[in-house]
């Protein structure tokens, strides 16, 4: 036998080759590739040869050795290491054989029992992290590959294999020599009665990637082409998957690793197919031979995705004290872990309708607008374009919605479906996040998620089309969570996390301005309850930076659509809501332990509290439903503490899961909906009759229909409520109607003139002026029918079968010439301009434009009002409404302080920031008594 | 003790919050004010318009607004004069082509007529859709006689009407006309002369399943025409009867579900005379009665009934022949939206006075600054022969409740239609 030792960077191998000194099986003939030479005071071992690379190890070899055994220069094997290699080799009629690794300093502790790979090479131990060695491996048996830190091969066939491939790092040199060997026909086999010590940090990190490189080489090496074929392009995907799912855990070096293993060895092609040509000369058998010891699907992806749910459980429960008995356990043995996976798949469930036909568009979900205008509208200073329009700001949802949009190349359903979704979701987590914070287990802290985002308080409102709510109710947790986390004593983290509640406070106002007022309340409540006191001032801390957040909003905005628009969803049955909360408070309270009773307080409170505001006569509906919100909230968190209520006698945790079942029964049938408790889609394409049976695009449709049902907020006229919009679709940016003013007053008067009273046979005619080039009913309208009867320019088109369509035969337009000049000229038809959503275009002329917007002097040029509409000169072709630079300096301003929060909040979280240690010993009850539960 | 108040706190603070909550009448719903209700109709169709050589053909305005007068069916951009307020007259020739063009006339507070004179006189009223049933009587297909059923739809909507059809053989519905769709700005004419041959007498009642429309009949008999339009049904009507020398006979449709009493009283000059007839019309049934057996000439007939009925009072003689519904009201105030000239033909007026007094009417040429004062006997229809030169709508001013009606007479040939009232 001769024996090869690898040396390392750490220079010469006296270890290994004391080690070898040692063997009962001596070998006849010691090689030492890069070895140098022995310290100072050493001699060499008996028969040692100095190589300088692997290339020279066949031509040193003596004529006779029959076996070569390569070790690393830090493996340190057993005396009778080599000898139970080569009494089974020669029992199993083996070809290569390799030995049992074990970490160095250690007894027991396993590092390889010889390996498997997957299809694309990816090597694969089997072995959990830390397993010990209890024998439970000790049988000889075909493995995929041997590391080459003990390998012994037969000379012969290592001839006819032609060495090591030298271009190949030396881990992945010993998985391409072992397939070669199994094509050449040959047996590999792992010995585990062969121990050898390994240092576990070795300098031939098999993680390298020239190792990783390496062993794509053994593929492309070892398959033939059928199985390269699809091999080759699916590692590259695999590879890039891999690589970005390592990105989201902030690792940068795996997608490197690919691209630059891919690059060598599309390098390295004419060696690699040298090397193939070789190989064919003596292969045997064919892939299906290495197909047999490989493992399935890709080792890296499964990794990877046990990774994202490592960090994803971890995320969650964020604050949470690793306990000795989970820590080293898989992800997946954890029951946190299970909780989470169930989580996901309610999600998954709960939210099907949305991944599988998009998030419905009604009530107030609606698609975001093409392009900035919305952007402009909210943050720029710009027209304000629902309805008749409007010079103040949009609500900011109406930006948040164009962003989005915009981020997603302007595809307003993926936008509206990211925006839902994202907001269940995080609603979801920071939910969960927040009742552990309060003292909540696993299991309760997703129960108290559910019942957030789909309890009965939060159904009631998100299936009245509130859908601004189930945004806002997306960060409204985590602005809560920096507000009720304890402050970190140390400065760089406490700023992170405020800078985190603002962002997500001003999430919150962005989405529903008035649900912002739940964060100071909850943070003093919980101050007072939790005897939190920082809660308070963090509360309102976060609070304005939140407003910050919203600034347009705040300085130039429109609360009161928002504020007066109604009516607060009730909860049905009435009794239900407080019916649940009062038996949850009286079990919570009377068996709760000590350390959850604040959290019961906070959550009875607030979800009592806040469903008492929305049952106030006269309150702002604005008011009430945010109100609601917090009481779906509250509703959550009395969820959590009772649902691993800790009584003494069984009947106490009975009872406790039964009250806690009570607010989660509303939640499993707005899971079992798969619509997040979103109403049916209505708005998504229902106005298309606008594009497909006009050219008119720029025509507004009035809409008549029970308020509840017509796309984001309306009018009134008595019992009567109606909107306009503009174009084909109802878009976000219209959502939220503003204050009326002088052109929406006339066209309410001029719907009660010629459409509820009918003083004439032509409210085409007058609804014309103001560009409605349609009218369409909705059933269920309070409209009384016969002005509609009895009239001749409404043209009924049956389009659709639930919705009474009428267009508008009078000569329609939004923006028409008014001052045509006749002196001399025949007339013809007046010139009219198009609305692009942002402005006015059309043939230049030389006399006036009448706009069908409320008038503003911000319209141009040479803005004049006329009557309720506007009137600028037509010279120029084209008309735009100047933005109001007070406004535009808001929204900038608006936008650095979100820049500044979103800086502050990642470099709080930096890894280099100290962790935070938990300010006392309830700061994580709810893991420590869940542990101890365990 | 500490922990026990807490959680004692907890459980009462929360349990009022409840309480109170359920006590809350909770935030009532928003319903805004009352709903505007529709106004009255501002406008009329004369649905019998027609157009054509050898005769005249005029429509008779009467209007507190300026009105549009619209051709229906008179093709895609019609000519469409806007007239002033007040009184006039319009050539149903100068907006349409021949045949059938009914009339649609826009404005507020406006009555109009339409004359037809030559040869044959013809006159009818113009009527505004009703979303209610209505009924149409005096049609007839025997002896020579067509009829011809009108059904105009001026709206923008599709309408879509069931028919009844009644004859002195009961109900008589064809299985084609049991529902017609009436398209937007169209008319429909539906012939009865083959589908509905031999009947001595027919009315209709028409119902509205979707849209509106409005309702003509035109009957033609051996020398003369008659035309008129459908109305709705009520309990009482009136029936003036003028000294013409025509044999005359009321048609009563019922347009009830279910059968209907009626009875007839007769003004005569010693008085009202109650019960002079008295029978029960079955649902959806018509009858007819000779007038000269219940009153006399210059007389009159009060019908009543317990359920919504039509009456026409059909004029014939063997040269003339008018369909006329009855007047549904008494009123002090009537207009006549005259539509004839002198040059074609004479304007008649005749006037029940049902009353057992005297009465005082004035009848005013509008605008014309003259006026004729008549004293009405009691108990009797006065008629009188106006001097219009001027066609002009005309004002009838009474000091007690009358029923005014209004005919042409042209050679041998009249039309008759009852005018308008003011209140």
């Amino acid at each position: 036998v001769a024996v090869v030792v690898f040396s390392g960077p750490e220079g010469y191998p006296d270890g290994a080759l004391t080690a070898v000194g040692r063997q009962v099986y001596v070998p006849a003939q010691i090689l030492v590739v890069g070895g140098g030479s022995p310290p100072e005071g050493k001699s060499r071992v008996a028969g040692q040869v100095g190589l300088n690379g692997r290339e020279e190890v066949m031509d040193r070899l003596e004529s006779g050795i029959a076996y070569v055994w390569f070790i690393h220069g830090d493996t340190r094997p057993r005396p009778d290491a080599l000898g139970a290699l080569i009494e089974e080799m020669v029992r199993n009629d083996a070809s290569v054989a390799g030995s049992k690794v074990l970490a160095e300093g250690t007894e027991d502790r396993l590092l390889s029992v010889g390996e498997a790979t997957d299809v694309f090479g990816e090597p694969y131990s089997g072995l959990e992290p830390g397993e010990l060695d209890l024998e439970q491996y000790d049988v000889v048996r075909e493995v995929s590959f041997v590391s080459a830190v003990s390998l012994l091969v037969r000379r012969d066939l290592l001839q006819g294999l032609r060495g090591l491939d030298p271009v190949l790092p030396l881990e992945a040199a010993g998985l391409d020599l072992s397939q070669r060997a199994r094509l050449a026909g040959g047996r590999v086999i792992v010995v585990p009665s062969s121990e050898v010590f390994h240092a576990e940090s070795c300098s031939h990190d098999r993680s390298t990637w020239r190792n990783q490189a390496g062993r794509q080489r053994a593929m492309l090496t070892a398959y033939r082409p059928l199985t390269l074929a699809w091999v080759v392009p699916t590692g590259f995907l695999v590879g890039l998957a891999d690589g970005v799912g390592q990105l989201i855990l902030g690792r940068f070096r795996p997608l490197g690793v690919t691209v630059a293993g891919w690059a060598w060895n599309i390098a390295r092609l004419p060696s690699t197919a040298a090397a193939r040509r070789r190989l064919a000369g003596i292969r045997q058998v064919g892939d299906e031979e290495l197909f047999r010891f490989q493992v399935g699907g890709s080792v890296s992806l499964r990794r990877t995705a046990a990774q994202l749910g490592e960090r994803f459980s971890r995320a969650l429960e964020e604050g949470e004290a690793e306990s000795a008995e989970e820590g080293p356990r898989s992800v997946w043995q954890r029951p946190s872990a299970v909780v989470v996976a169930a989580t996901v798949i309610a999600l998954i469930i709960g939210t099907r309708q949305i991944w599988l036909s998009g998030a419905p568009a009604s009530g107030f979900s609606l698609l975001p607008g093409p392009g900035t205008g919305g952007l402009l509208a909210a943050y720029g200073g710009g027209w304000h374009a629902s309805g008749l329009g409007s010079p103040v700001a949009a609500p900011p949802i109406v930006a948040l919605g164009a962003l989005v949009n915009l981020a997603v190349g302007d595809r307003p359903a993926l936008a509206l479906l990211m925006l839902t979704l994202g907001a269940v979701v995080a609603g979801l987590w920071g939910t969960a996040r927040l009742a552990r914070r309060i003292g909540a287990g696993s299991a309760g802290s997703h129960a108290a998620a559910w019942v957030y985002i789909a309890g009965a308080a939060a159904t009631t409102l998100f299936s009245s089309g509130r859908w601004p709510l189930l945004l806002a109710a997306g960060p409204l947790p985590w602005a809560l969570d920096a507000v009720m986390a304890p402050t970190p004593s140390d400065w760089r983290r406490r700023l992170g996390r405020y800078a985190r509640g603002g962002l997500a406070a001003g999430l919150t106002a962005a989405a529903f301005p008035p649900a912002l007022m739940v964060v100071p309340i909850v943070g003093t409540l919980w101050a007072v309850l939790g005897r939190r006191f920082n809660g308070a001032v963090g509360g309102l801390l976060v609070s304005v930076l939140g407003l910050g957040l919203i600034a347009p909003f705040v300085l130039g905005g429109d609360l009161e659509p928002l504020l007066v628009n109604g009516p607060i969803p009730t909860i049905e049955p009435e009794w239900l809501w407080p019916g649940s909360i009062a038996i949850g408070a009286v079990v919570g309270a009377l068996l709760s332990n000590r350390s959850r009773l604040s959290g019961v307080a906070l959550g009875s409170v607030v979800a009592a509290g806040g469903w008492l505001v929305a049952q106030v006569p006269g309150v702002f509906p604005g008011l009430g439903m945010a109100a609601l919100l917090a009481a779906s909230l509250g509703g959550g968190l009395l969820t959590a503490m009772l649902a691993e209520v800790a009584g003494r006698a069984r009947w106490g945790r009975i009872v406790g899961g039964a009250a806690a079942a009570l607010l989660l029964v509303p939640a499993v049938l707005t899971v079992a909906g798969g619509r997040s408790g979103m109403p049916p889609d209505q708005w998504s394409s229902r106005l298309g009759f606008v594009s497909t049976l006009s050219d008119n695009l720029s025509a507004r449709v009035l809409v008549i229909g029970p308020a509840a049902d017509l796309p984001g907020s309306s009018r009134r006229l008595g019992s009567i409520a109606y909107r306009l919009i503009d174009g084909d679709t109802a878009t976000l940016d219209q959502g939220y109607l503003p204050t009326p003013r002088a052109g929406d007053k006339a066209l309410a008067a001029a719907i009660e003139a010629h459409l509820l009273r009918g003083v004439d046979l032509r409210p085409g005619e007058t609804l014309a002026d103001f560009g409605v080039g349609w009218v369409a009913v909705m059933p269920g309208s309070n409209l009384n029918q016969t002005a509609l009867d009895r009239q001749v320019d409404l043209v009924p088109r049956p389009v659709d079968p639930e919705l009474a369509v009428y267009e508008n035969v009078a000569f329609v337009s939004r923006a028409v010439q008014v001052d045509q000049p006749t002196a001399g000229l025949p007339v013809g038809p007046p010139v009219v301009w198009d609305w692009d959503g942002r402005v006015y275009r059309g043939r230049a002329v030389s006399g006036r434009i009448r706009l069908a917007d409320n008038p503003d002097q911000r319209w141009g040029p040479e803005w004049a009002q006329e009557g309720w509409a506007n009137s600028i000169s037509g010279e120029g072709g084209i008309s735009r409404y100047e933005t109001d630079g007070r406004l535009r300096i808001a929204g900038f301003g608006s936008g650095m302080l979100a820049l500044l929060l979103l800086t502050s909040s990642w470099w709080g979280r930096l890894r280099g920031a100290p962790r935070q240690q938990p300010a006392s010993t309830d700061d994580h009850v709810g893991a420590a008594i869940e542990v101890a539960q365990q | 003790v500490n922990g026990l108040v807490r959680r004692w706190a907890l459980i009462l603070a929360t349990l009022g919050l409840a309480a109170g909550g359920l006590a809350l009448p909770g935030a009532p719903l928003n319903q805004g004010g009352p709903d505007p209700q529709p106004d009255p109709d501002h406008y009329v169709v004369c649905p019998d318009a027609e157009a054509g050589g050898g005769f005249t053909s005029r429509l008779g305005l009467a209007s507190e607004s300026d009105v549009l007068v619209t051709a229906i069916g008179a093709g895609a951009d019609p000519l469409r004069p806007r007239l002033e307020s007040g009184t006039a007259q319009i050539a149903v020739e100068d907006l349409a082509e021949r045949g059938l063009t009914p009339i649609l006339i826009e404005g507020t507070g406006t009555a109009a007529t339409y004359t037809r004179a030559g040869e044959t006189a013809g006159l009818g009223g113009c009527v505004a859709a009703s979303p209610d049933i209505v009924g149409v009587a005096g049609l007839a297909t025997s002896s020579g006689q067509g009829s011809t059923l009108v059904l105009v739809n001026p709206f923008a909507a599709e309408a879509s009407i069931r028919l009844e059809a009644a004859s002195e053989f009961g109900p008589d519905t064809p299985a084609d006309l049991e529902e017609v769709r009436v398209p937007s700005f169209t008319t429909v004419e539906l012939v009865l002369d083959q589908l509905l041959a031999g009947r001595e007498s027919l009315s209709f009642s028409l119902t509205t399943q979707r849209g509106l429309i409005v309702a003509g009949m035109r009957r033609t008999g051996s020398s003369d025409l008659a035309v008129s339009e459908a109305v709705p049904g009520r309990t009482q009507w009136f029936l003036g009867l003028p000294d013409f020398g025509f044999t005359e006979e009321a048609h009563i449709r019922s347009l009830a579900a279910v059968d209907t009493a009626y009875r007839v009283d007769s003004v005569l000059p010693e008085g009202l005379v109650e019960g002079v007839s008295e029978g029960v019309i079955p649902a959806q049934g018509q009858t007819v009665l000779a007038v000269e057996e219940l009153a006399e000439t210059g007389g009159g007939l009060i019908i009543a009934s317990a359920e919504p009925i039509v009456v026409s009072l059909v004029s014939a003689s063997e040269e003339a022949l008018a369909v006329s519904p009855g007047a549904d009201r008494e009123a002090a105030r009537w207009v006549v939206p005259v539509s004839s000239v002198p040059a074609e033909a004479r304007t008649a007026i005749w006037i029940l006075n049902t009353a057992g007094n005297a009465v005082n009417a004035r009848i005013a040429p509008m605008g014309s600054g003259r006026s004729q004062a008549l004293e009405l006997a009691p108990a009797a229809t006065t008629g009188a022969i106006v001097e219009n030169p001027e066609g002009a709508s005309i004002l009838v001013e009474a000091d007690g409740p009358v029923a005014v009606f209004y005919g042409v007479l042209s050679g041998s040939a009249i039309g008759m239609t009852a005018a308008v009232p003011l209140e």
